[in-house]
């Protein structure tokens, strides 16, 4: 993040990147000043709890948010600023440059339409040629995302496959135009884990096949460690921390990180000690206290944490980036040295 | 390492410093949500207005509803009579109290008869389900599909004079309470699936403690859009039986009689066509505003709740 | 009977069990529509699944959804009645009992429910909520008011907050209130069906916690219902594994993560996500081809063996004859727990690295 990257290198850049919500209790900002890049073939996860601002950052590169949200900042893709784009000059590059997949896949296809259609329809939006070309590659496609008897399964409706057939079809629509980026918004929560192995394997391939970056957007740390190269971490609408997966799995440099790892009960390894929650809860993102964000929840805070929000600065040498007053602090620090294995729920006494 | 943390060394605050929040009258809280809705405040003063004038009115005013020779005939409003008077020497506004009076008997125990037999009907067929809910929906569709006011016809023939305000109300009543069911019954449905439903039988809740407790507060919003459905409904509809001879009968009155003998009056002599028709429109304006704020007064989850 | 009782009890366990069930079926018949609603088939949600739960332990029921795990914990609780088969709570069978009785044992089989937003009645302050039970059982007077208080302070939460109402409170701490509620009758064996699913992880690790605590001081028994093995391996001593309603392998839990012997357990164990890059991206995942089977009309013989790695890709013509013509007994074949399978053994060297 700190180095200086050539332009041509990186596909989606998103600069300073701010959303305000209106709801019934006032206007939320849903996502403060955000700030990363993806460079061509990169995969970048971003990791954060319910709340945590990652999915509306999506929908904003997207243009997909409601006409009363605010956004301000830049998203670029290729260069080509998306904000501030009307309909029709977002929906050419939307497809064609940047493709999303939604965490359900049953709202994001047409339930009235066989699947074949909705994918040749993808295809014609951005090459409007011949419809016999369209549906053969239709059926490459549903091969690609591993959907055995792929001639036959072009013709059937969304209801007729099951849930990881539905989210590998969501895929192959979105690799149908060869994208630059893909976003995938928690893709495989809604599904299985053996499922979820298949439609991960199948999101890699279509990565394969269309050299497309990816940002992976996901709360499972178990995902992002295994599917991308740089992880950013999401908390109360911003990124607190990012580096390499391996910078945030092994030395991670924000408080909050490190609770997220402590916190994590894991299928390897036998039970050895209680896991240390964080306590309490997210901030609400109406009216924001001053400082950090994470303060409240924090071990370590100072008078400095609740009067200044750190800013995302680098650490060590590398790419690595945290959002706190005392990173050098954390150097060799286990979760359970900071955080308690308590059962109580501080939030809930006060 | 201990001693690189900072924050480590101190105390964590625990529940030491716990605020202590005052217990919250729940009758209280529901009556402060209630008195923030604004508008069915202002229709909840109304309709008490409405009530006195109906009631109390005619202890205070000089006339009733009946034919008083005193009266000069059909003359327009004045100070003496300020609706006006009939061609046959009634005072108008006297004919509105003692209307107004027997058309809200009549709404207000329909509404309560029908909302009542109707919740616990549509309740105890979407909790049960299976053959249960079929034979009491059945039911519901048999009385659905019998035409009231052929059926109202058909009795008044038998009934010479009329018959009292509460045999109407009954009569009424026997007709909506069907759609009352309905309702419920759907939502019945939806609240049966979910958890906390099923939590009850976990415990070893009766059916009747999981409809009276969980089932019927929970669908209270669509229960009380039904009651003020109903008590706008049963007044024109309590007009339409008097005017087929059932129910209440000349010379005593209700709003829906007063309207019907108007009917030709609008453009000649207004004063006894708009009265009436003013007091039909506040009762069930005032009646849908005053729902609404109960729906919201007793639903929790409406916001300001916090401390 | 296909498949012997004593094979899912722990070897290692003398006590008798506390909650146990044996061979219990489960079928919901598929009606068609219109007004006769004939049934035309039948779900086979549970077949044939026994196990027991021993005092003060942990039991998880793990599977992916649809395979009955949940149905098996509410035929636990007698909370819908069995096809066949029956539950023992402390040696007495509750199936088929009169409704007195049952709801004399209730109070020692409690339920906590996956949807903190939806187990909890929105209209009822907490206080209320956690007097329900207590009330339902006759037992709120006298004394109520301070058990309210006790049950709050006891999951962690401020007993001054009573009069708040569910939607007043975080997804974490509602399912603390859950809990708390499940508590108040002062029950033996709790069943959790997915308790800490609906969580975030920060919040997810305070209840879990919780659970712990509460096992040690209150001497409970949990029947631990969950699709995340990464929990069971944490919170459970053993673990039954589903496939399709039936169970496919169970053992104490780190003889099955350490060597499952059931190729579907291997699948699924290869599946989860770990949260460390490296062990990651070094491991080898089992990725199963297809679908679940509809359980309206299961595979014969084996029900795994439509999607199983070893019956595909290992087995001789005449070896597959087995899978498809015989239900394999959940039986131990040497591998130190029982598994389901003709073939159970450690994980195939042609699938591993």
């Amino acid at each position: 993040m700190a180095q200086p990257l050539s332009m041509t290198d990186v596909v989606l850049e998103v600069d300073d990147l701010s959303v305000t919500l209106p709801t019934d209790d006032g206007p939320v900002t849903a996502v403060r000043g955000v700030t990363f890049q993806v460079r061509r073939g990169e995969s970048l996860g971003i990791v954060g709890e319910s709340g945590s601002g990652k999915s509306v950052t999506s929908m904003a590169i997207m243009g997909l948010l409601p006409a009363t949200a605010r956004v301000t900042g830049s998203t670029r893709v290729l260069g080509q600023q998306l904000l501030g784009l009307d309909d029709a000059r977002i929906s050419t590059v939307r497809g064609r440059n940047i493709a999303m997949i939604f965490q359900d896949p049953l709202t994001s296809l047409n339930p009235v339409h066989q699947v074949g259609r909705q994918l040749v329809e993808a295809i014609q939006v951005h090459n409007p040629g011949a419809k016999r070309h369209a549906w053969t590659r239709a059926a490459e496609l549903l091969e690609i995302v591993g959907i055995p008897d792929p001639q036959q399964r072009v013709h059937a409706y969304p209801h007729e496959l099951s849930g990881g057939m539905r989210q590998r079809v969501v895929i192959a629509i979105a690799m149908a135009n060869d994208p630059d980026v893909i976003i995938a918004d928690e893709p495989t929560t809604a599904l299985d884990v053996t499922v979820q192995a298949q439609v991960l394997n199948a999101l890699e391939t279509a990565r394969a096949a269309t050299g497309a970056a990816l940002v992976l957007i996901s709360h499972d740390l178990g995902v992002i460690a295994g599917h991308v190269d740089r992880v950013g971490v999401m908390y109360a609408g911003t990124l607190v921390e990012s580096g390499t997966v391996d910078e945030i799995f092994y030395t991670p440099s924000m408080p909050y990180t490190l609770g997220l790892l402590g916190s994590l009960p894991r299928v390897d390894e036998r039970r050895q000690h209680r896991l240390t929650p964080i306590l309490g809860t997210p901030p609400s993102l109406i009216n924001l206290p001053p400082g950090c964000p994470f303060a409240p929840r924090c071990p370590m805070a100072q008078d400095v944490c609740r009067d200044t929000e750190p800013p995302l600065r680098p650490v060590g040498a590398g790419t690595h980036a945290a959002a706190c007053h005392f990173s050098d602090q954390l150097v060799g620090v286990a979760p359970s040295d900071l955080f308690r294995p308590t059962s109580i729920d501080l939030d809930a006494l006060s | 390492m201990a001693d690189l943390q900072p924050g480590l060394a101190a105390p964590p605050p625990v529940a030491a410093e716990a605020i202590t929040t005052q217990q919250r009258n729940q009758a209280r809280m529901a009556a402060r949500r209630f008195l923030r809705h604004r508008l069915a405040v202002t229709s909840l003063v109304l309709f008490v207005l409405v009530v006195a004038f109906a009631f109390l009115g005619p202890l205070l005013w000089s006339y009733d509803h009946t034919v008083d020779r005193a009266i000069p005939a059909s003359t327009p409003p004045s100070m003496a009579h300020p609706f006006g008077t009939t061609t046959a020497g009634q005072d108008v506004m006297g004919q509105v109290m003692r209307g107004t009076q027997q058309s809200l008997k009549v709404a207000l125990t329909v509404a309560l008869i029908s909302t009542t037999v109707g919740s616990l009907w549509g309740a105890v067929a979407g909790l049960y389900g299976g053959w249960v809910d079929n034979l009491m929906m059945r039911f519901v569709d048999v009385i659905l599909v019998v035409p009231l006011l052929v059926l109202v016809t058909a009795m008044a023939g038998n009934v010479r004079g009329g018959t009292s305000w509460w045999a109407v109300a009954l009569v009424i009543s026997a007709f909506i309470w069907t759609g009352t069911s309905r309702v419920v019954r759907g939502v019945v449905l939806s609240l049966r699936e979910q958890e906390f439903i099923e939590a009850c039988r976990a415990m070893g809740a009766s059916n009747s403690r999981i409809v009276l407790r969980h089932l019927i507060p929970n669908a209270a919003g669509p229960i009380i859009v039904a009651g003020t459905l109903a008590v706008a409904f049963a007044i024109l509809a309590e007009a339409a039986l008097s005017f087929l001879g059932f129910g209440i009968q000349p010379p005593d009155t209700s709003l829906g009689l007063l309207i019907e003998n108007a009917r030709a009056a609008p453009f000649t002599r207004p004063w006894l066509f708009y009265p009436p028709g003013v007091f039909i429109v506040l009762i069930a304006l005032t009646i849908n505003f005053v729902g609404d704020g109960m729906r919201d007064a007793l639903d929790p989850r409406q916001t300001m709740t916090r401390r | 009977m296909t498949l012997t009782p004593e094979a899912t009890q722990p070897a290692a366990h003398s006590a008798p069990p506390i909650l146990a069930a044996r061979e219990l079926v489960k079928h919901f018949p598929v009606r068609s529509g219109g007004i006769l609603r004939r049934t035309v088939g039948q779900i086979h949600a549970v077949c044939g699944v026994s196990l027991d739960v021993a005092p003060r332990e942990t039991l998880a029921l793990v599977g992916e959804s649809g395979c009955g795990k949940s149905t098996t914990a509410r035929l636990m609780l007698d909370l819908i009645p069995p096809t066949s088969g029956s539950v023992y709570y402390d040696g007495q069978p509750i199936t088929g009992r009169s409704r007195a009785a049952i709801r004399v044992l209730r109070q020692s089989l409690q339920i906590v429910f996956q949807d903190p937003f939806a187990s909890l009645d929105p209209r009822m302050p907490v206080s209320a909520l956690l007097a329900e039970p207590l009330r339902i059982h006759g037992r709120y007077k006298p004394g109520g008011e301070a058990r309210v208080r006790e049950l709050l302070e006891l999951v962690g939460l401020n007993p001054e907050h009573g009069a708040r109402y569910p939607h007043e409170f975080s997804g974490g701490q509602r399912q603390r209130i859950g809990i708390a509620r499940a508590l108040a009758l002062e029950p033996r064996v709790l069943v959790l069906d997915e308790p800490v699913s609906a969580l975030d992880v920060s919040i997810q690790a305070g209840v879990i916690n919780l659970l712990e605590d509460l096992q040690d001081r209150l001497g409970l028994s949990y029947l631990f219902v969950s699709h995340d093995l990464s929990v069971v391996r944490h919170i459970a001593q053993r673990v039954a594994v589903m496939y399709l309603g039936r169970i496919v392998e169970s053992g104490p839990t780190d003889d099955l993560f350490a060597a499952p012997a059931h190729p579907y357990t291997q699948a699924l164990v290869s599946a989860i996500p770990v949260p460390d890059p490296h062990r990651e991206r070094a491991r080898r995942r089992i990725v199963l081809t297809g679908d679940v089977p509809n359980p309206a009309d299961p595979p014969s013989g084996c029900r795994f063996r439509t999607r199983c790695p070893t019956f595909a890709q290992r087995l001789r013509p005449d070896e597959q004859a087995l899978c498809i013509d015989s239900a394999p007994e959940l039986v131990d074949r040497g591998d130190g727990h029982p598994a389901a399978c003709h073939f159970a053994g450690p994980s195939p060297p042609r699938l591993s690295p």
